[in-house]
């Protein structure tokens, strides 16, 4: 093409040029001229920077050169194809490429290409912008906002990043776990739409971020999906170029519930040591009551010679006087007084053989006695009382209940009182028609002593039935079930004692519960065990 | 000498209700509300062959009381009359020796058991 080109058009070419190339020298971009048949005429300080090569080095080479392998191969083609086509691909529209260094190594760069023509001479025009650094701080910028998101899903605690509008911009996976809510659903939604449960916060989100103040609240009781659960809530204000706020969600039901039973236990422990002090000092006054009925009843009889002296000192007939203390029933009120000292003794005495559970202790005992104690237990149980009087409750026993086993007799008295508190409970809610009634049963083969225990109560669904031994799982409210009845049941029939502990229910057809104890004890026994 | 019994307990009304019932079975009872005051009175003089002692008593405690007494007067016999629970009792009495020692738990519903129990000592004799 260049022999075609004649001298006057030529001339004015590079006048223009030249008047161009001081332009060209000073853009900020890479500018590269090529003629139509794809040689490099010109070569800006930009392009020459971009690409490592000197123009004079380039001058005259094919444009391929700066392009990677596979482009550069087909360049002529493409160029040869827009002659002959006039169908632009790149012309007048940018797009991102590849370009190759000197070196051989591959940077991005955004490039524009325009067609010139000038006086009948045709070229192209390539402008380059290097987009090496916009890269970098684009995956840098992307990286941080994953890195971010790495973070804040990294928490257990639900972070949810809200802006001052109430729009939510940040949500991590607790947040989505618990809400049962993945992240590009939440992102975009209005905070309180979304957690209506935590409207009465929203308030208190307004509030820390006009203040700039972080709010607290804690323990609030929120309903998550059907599922009430504590919560600590603390709301941080960003600082004012990012407005907003976010709000950290922390789910502390297990601990609530743990400071509930450390409550309950130390009111238990310290229930004990008052007991066995109050035992001796309730004591004492029983005593006097009991000894003091015994005193008198001895000295209105005729048992004591001593007392028809005295009498006669009075001029009294000790004789008629019998008939009146009879005719009066002195007497029998007299040994019901004592009686009812004798069992109030009983009952403290009882209460604490049950609470002082310290060390577990192997022994042999028949396990009529173990029955016998847990109902008696169960009737005076102060909490089972309250919801439901267990005196109502028919219980009938089935099997031979004179086997000996060898158990850690207190815990297994704790086991049957659960499993028979957990009963009651159960059959409080049924009708006025239905008799609540519970079932023991036992039998034994040669190792083995089961013991069952049914009730006649709503039963569980399989959902329920699934989940019973796990610690602190109840279905009862907030503060009169502990959900840790049965775990604790599991653990000491299947741990300390080796045996089993097995559930048959469904709903409407009542609650079994089917324990099997290993004669012996199990290991722990046998290395515990002291017969002596 | 007609037979001597020394009851050490802390409740006044403890005290004379069981003297009272062992004064009308024709006893010589004499009381004391500690246990220092128990060794006092025996270091002064008092011969008493039996001693029914509380275990939790203000002051000196119910077994420190047997232990010196029983070191003034070996030949005394001694009950345990407690309030406490019988476990812990047997437990402590064990730790000391004393677990021989008979136990009479408050209140005494049954006041021939333990009149009986002082009649066997007094037989023995
Ligand atoms: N006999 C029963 N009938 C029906 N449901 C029962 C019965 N026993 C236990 N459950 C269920 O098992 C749950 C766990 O029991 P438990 O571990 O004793 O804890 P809690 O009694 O404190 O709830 C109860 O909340 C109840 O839903
Ligand atoms: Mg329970």
């Amino acid at each position: 093409m260049k022999d075609v080109i004649d001298i006057a058009n030529f001339t004015r070419f590079w006048a223009d040029g030249v008047r161009l190339s001081g332009v060209i020298e000073k853009i900020a971009d890479g500018v590269i001229c090529i003629n139509a048949s794809g040689q490099i005429e010109m070569f800006n300080p930009v392009a020459e920077r971009l690409f490592g090569y000197t123009s004079s080095e380039v001058i005259g080479q094919n444009i391929s050169i700066l392009m990677t392998d596979d482009v550069g191969k087909k360049h002529d083609s493409y160029l040869k194809r827009y002659n002959e086509t006039r169908e632009p691909h790149i012309i007048a529209q940018g797009r991102e490429v590849l370009g190759k260094h000197r070196d051989g190594s591959v940077f991005p760069i955004y490039l524009s290409v325009g067609e010139v023509q000038v006086s009948g001479i045709k070229g192209f025009i390539g402008i380059i912008r290097d987009l090496s650094e916009q890269k970098a701080a684009d995956l840098k910028l992307s990286r941080a906002g994953e890195f971010l998101q790495a973070i804040i899903d990294s928490m257990s605690s639900m972070l949810i990043g809200i802006d001052i509008y109430g729009i939510i911009t940040h949500w991590n996976e607790a947040a989505a776990k618990n809400f049962g809510m993945d992240v590009s659903e939440a992102i975009g939604s209005s905070f309180t739409k979304l957690l209506p449960f935590l409207g009465i916060i929203s308030e208190d989100v307004t509030q820390a971020i006009e203040k700039s103040v972080p709010i607290k609240r804690e323990q609030i009781l929120v309903v998550i999906r059907g599922k009430s659960l504590y919560a600590d809530l603390m709301i941080f204000p960003l600082n004012r170029n990012f407005g907003g706020a976010v709000v950290r969600l922390d789910d502390v039901t297990e601990r609530v519930r743990m400071q509930e039973i450390m409550v309950h236990t130390e009111k238990m422990l310290s229930i004990n040591g008052l007991a066995a002090g109050m035992a001796h000092e309730i004591n004492n006054p029983l005593s006097v009551i009991s000894v003091g009925c015994q005193n008198v009843r001895r000295r209105l009889s005729l048992e004591l010679a001593k007392n028809k002296d005295i009498a006669e000192r009075f001029n009294l007939n000790i004789n008629q006087m019998q008939e009146y203390f009879q005719a009066q029933d002195i007497f029998t009120l007299l040994s019901k007084t004592n009686d009812a000292a004798d069992r109030a003794s009983n009952i403290i005495q009882k209460t604490l053989a049950y609470s002082r559970h310290n060390i577990s202790s192997f022994i042999q005992v028949r396990l009529k006695e173990l029955i016998d104690s847990a109902l008696d237990f169960a009737k005076h149980d102060y909490d089972l009382q309250e919801s439901y009087d267990f005196c109502h409750i028919k219980i009938q026993r089935y099997g031979n209940e004179d086997i000996k086993i060898i158990c850690d007799r207190t815990a297994i008295q704790q086991v049957l009182l659960n499993l028979l508190r957990n009963s009651a409970q159960a059959m409080k809610g049924l009708g006025k028609a239905e008799i609540p009634q519970i079932d023991l049963r036992v039998s034994m083969d040669s190792n083995w002593v089961q013991i069952e225990i049914a009730d006649n109560g709503p039963g569980m669904s399989s959902d329920v039935a699934k989940r019973i031994f796990e610690k602190f799982f109840t279905t009862k409210a907030v503060g009169s079930g502990t959900g840790l009845g049965l775990s604790v049941a599991h653990f000491i029939i299947t741990q300390q004692h080796q045996g089993t502990i097995d559930l048959i229910t469904s709903p409407g057809q009542g609650t079994k519960f089917v324990i099997r104890l290993p004669k012996d004890g199990g290991s722990h026994a046998r290395s515990n065990f002291n017969r002596g | 000498m007609p037979e001597a019994i020394l009851i050490v307990d802390d409740e006044q009304g403890v005290l004379d209700n069981l003297a009272t019932y062992l004064e009308d079975e024709d006893l010589v009872v004499y009381t004391a509300r500690s246990g220092e005051e128990a060794i006092r009175r025996i270091d002064a003089g008092l011969n008493v062959q039996i001693c029914i002692v509380d275990l939790r008593l203000r002051g000196m405690s119910g077994i420190e009381t047997i232990v010196k007494i029983r070191n003034l007067a070996p030949q005394t016999h001694f009950i345990i009359h407690t309030g406490s629970e019988d476990k812990s009792v047997a437990t402590v009495l064990q730790r000391v020796g004393l677990d021989n020692l008979p136990v009479f738990r408050k209140p005494l519903t049954n006041m021939s058991a333990l009149v009986s129990k002082l009649q066997a000592y007094y037989d023995h004799k």
